[in-house]
């Protein structure tokens, strides 16, 4: 297979170029993401290729916005909805929790074929109503898929999977991802929903790390290596559902596991795939999962306090180190 | 332009206040261009009169709440421009210790409560500060500034309507610059006039040139002397223009040139000044006075602020909950 180099934010435009190309049902709304082509460029050229029936910039109005996408699927679309920052998912959430994700439930034989995409991620200066990672607040609705891709490969084929997929999925890119490299097929390919991916293999001890926290976790395990540390990554690549069978497989070989997740601490999703895995894998633990997570603390402005609040490299080396003396 | 019927004291506050600003944004704009602020950067330069005339009929003890583009909008609710400077750079010398950064500056002794990243998000809070006026019989009132593309946001719907019901002593300030980021008026809303909106709520609407500060003044008093006639809230629609990007790096290929000719011949800050000088208010070497002051004021408030001193870590930690659980 010839493959290419993209960024994460091409990658995923030319997920969203080749799916509508090939299904006409697809649209795609949101705020600046038609003439504009999205405040990070990740629509660019959409509008233009596909015309303003199929992409369209739309006012200012989450909870409309994801009301319409859910309606819109339900009477035959498959709807690519944009909230340009997961900060305010809150304004869509009541239309994703009532009705998205009720309405396959109850109303029997009714599916809901949409995809919301986001982004979330701090490390952009953006202060605290621009830089929250609110995955938990989605991951805890039933009926939603949550596929959060860490590299451009991953980004392009899972998206893909997603729009084709007939039920909803919650989509959610990094910001601070945008800009990075990887090296992708030239042609055609998927990557399936609800499957793990080993980013590193390794034996001592197993981090399974959410978006780009794999990449700070990466970065980790290659300085611990010097250090004679043999560190495993996994990446879910879809949080939910979860694929726990590669999880538990890495644990059954490593026996220690940190989860790292750049979110609150309180409730994020690191707490519950902690607990998954404390539940199916209890015997093959040696020690206490530990978590990297950001503090509950809202995310700082200022340069010289952002760093406090952020995981990273550092404090993920720290856990694995605190991992092994256990 | 409207005619001058305020004491000559008022009118020169008023038009400093309107050079404080414009040198603020376009002091703050060439910091950004140096690399000498970090995040992103919302300018309001060539809109001084819809923030200036906004505020210039309310008392210090009135509150206001403001938007994403808010320097300006403090600067004219008499903010502490030392503090200000202070979080715009993350420095311990802000008023939120360099926590919220540009986006959510606030000025607890002026009552300035204060800027809101979240579109539409801190309308809502307004109409909570005019109800705890109304219960408490305090005759303050409250100034909430919304921008054209806020309009239709449903927080905003939902806030009217509460306010107008309850009869709150409240103005809702349409800061109508013509665009919702990329995206023009017309392509987010029906209505040329937003103000209209006003008479579905069953309240006063009105529609003036946000760039004649006086017609803002006049239209935002009769608002405010209703409000504190206890006769409810009013709507107040300026029509301005946006003469910078969305945000700082926004090169505004998508901007009409007529839009952004007709805002330069509209500069507000020259109409104004005609007007004091041919009223025989000010001299034109009052007026070159004025102009230099303000620039040193906000030159020296900056070069304060670059040598103030980073928050440290317990700022970081500081105010999680504000107040003793138990
Ligand atoms: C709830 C929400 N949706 C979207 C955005 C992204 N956004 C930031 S500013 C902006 C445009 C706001 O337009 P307007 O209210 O007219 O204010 P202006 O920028 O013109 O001052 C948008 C869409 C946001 N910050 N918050
Ligand atoms: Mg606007």
């Amino acid at each position: 297979m010839t493959m290419k180099k993209v960024t994460y934010r091409q990658a995923i435009n030319e997920a969203l170029f080749e799916e509508m190309e090939r299904d006409p049902k697809v649209v795609l709304f949101g705020e600046d993401v038609g003439t504009y082509g999205g405040v990070f460029k990740v629509t660019d050229g959409l509008k233009k290729k596909f015309g303003s029936d199929r992409v369209f910039d739309t006012p200012i109005a989450e909870a409309a916005l994801m009301g319409a996408a859910t309606g819109a699927a339900v009477a035959g679309l498959r709807p690519i909805v944009e909230i340009m920052f997961m900060d305010w998912i809150g304004i869509a959430m009541d239309q994703l929790v009532n009705q998205t994700t009720m309405i396959p439930y109850i109303w029997e034989g009714i599916k809901v074929p949409l995809v919301l995409r986001t982004q979330g991620g701090s490390g952009s200066k953006g202060s605290c109503q621009h830089t929250k990672s609110l995955e938990a607040w989605i991951y805890h609705v039933p009926g939603i898929v949550v596929a959060m891709p860490s590299t451009p490969y991953d980004a392009k084929g899972l998206l893909k999977s997603a729009i084709r997929n007939d039920n909803p999925v919650a989509f959610i890119e990094h910001k601070m991802l945008y800009p990075t490299e990887g090296e992708i097929p030239e042609g055609e390919y998927t990557v399936p929903l609800g499957k793990a991916s080993v980013k590193r293999e390794g034996k001592d001890v197993t981090i399974v790390a959410l978006s780009k926290m794999v990449v700070e976790s990466l970065k980790a395990a290659k300085e611990l290596e010097e250090e004679g540390i043999s560190v495993e990554v996994v990446d879910p690549v879809t949080i939910k559902p979860l694929d726990m069978e590669t999880i538990a497989a890495s644990v059954k070989k490593t026996n220690r596991v940190i989860v790292v997740n750049e979110a609150f601490r309180t409730g994020a999703v690191a707490s519950d795939i902690t607990a998954q895995i404390q539940e199916q894998c209890f015997d093959d633990l040696d020690g206490p999962i530990l978590r990297v997570t950001a503090p509950d603390v809202q995310i700082p402005y200022s340069p010289a306090l952002e760093q406090f609040w952020l995981p990273g490299k550092d404090k993920i080396k720290q856990a694995v180190l605190a991992s092994l003396k256990r | 332009m409207s005619e001058v019927s305020l004491s000559r004291e008022k009118l020169v506050d008023m038009y400093r206040k309107m050079w404080l600003a414009r040198h603020h944004d376009v002091w703050v704009e060439d910091m950004k261009t140096k690399g000498q602020i970090m995040g992103s950067m919302h300018l309001a330069t060539g809109q001084e009169a819809v923030s200036v005339g906004a505020c210039a009929p309310l008392n210090d003890d009135d509150y206001t709440m403001h938007t994403h583009r808010e320097h300006q909008q403090l600067i004219a609710k008499g903010a502490d421009i030392g503090k200000m400077a202070g979080d715009m750079l993350g420095k311990v010398t802000g008023c939120a210790r360099g926590k919220g950064g540009h986006m959510l500056l606030f000025d607890k002794d002026v009552h300035a409560l204060g800027a809101c990243g979240i579109v539409g998000g801190g309308v809502p809070v307004a109409v909570g500060y005019a109800m705890a006026f109304k219960v408490l019989g305090t005759k303050q009132v409250a100034l909430t500034f919304f921008g054209d593309g806020a309009a239709n946001e449903g927080s905003v719907h939902e806030a009217m309507n509460f306010a107008a019901v309850r009869k709150y002593p409240i103005i809702f300030l349409c800061e109508n610059n013509r665009w919702g980021l990329t995206c023009p008026q017309h392509e987010q809303a029906a209505v040329e006039d937003l103000a209209d909106r006003a008479r579905g709520y069953g309240i006063p609407g009105v529609t003036v040139n946000g760039n004649d500060v006086l017609a803002v003044y006049e239209a935002v008093k009769l608002a405010v002397d209703r409000a504190r006639a206890g006769d409810g809230p009013s709507m107040v629609e300026c029509q301005t223009w946006r003469m910078r990007g969305m945000g700082f790096g926004d090169t505004m290929e998508y901007v009409p040139k007529e839009y952004l000719e007709e805002g330069s011949r509209q500069d507000p800050i020259c109409l104004f000044e005609k007007k004091l000088v041919e009223k025989n208010i000010l001299t034109v070497e009052e007026a070159r006075a004025i102009e230099a002051e303000t620039k040193k004021a906000i030159e020296d408030a900056y070069e304060a602020a670059k040598n103030a001193p980073n928050p440290d870590e317990s700022v970081f930690w500081a105010n999680v909950y504000a107040a003793e659980i138990c």
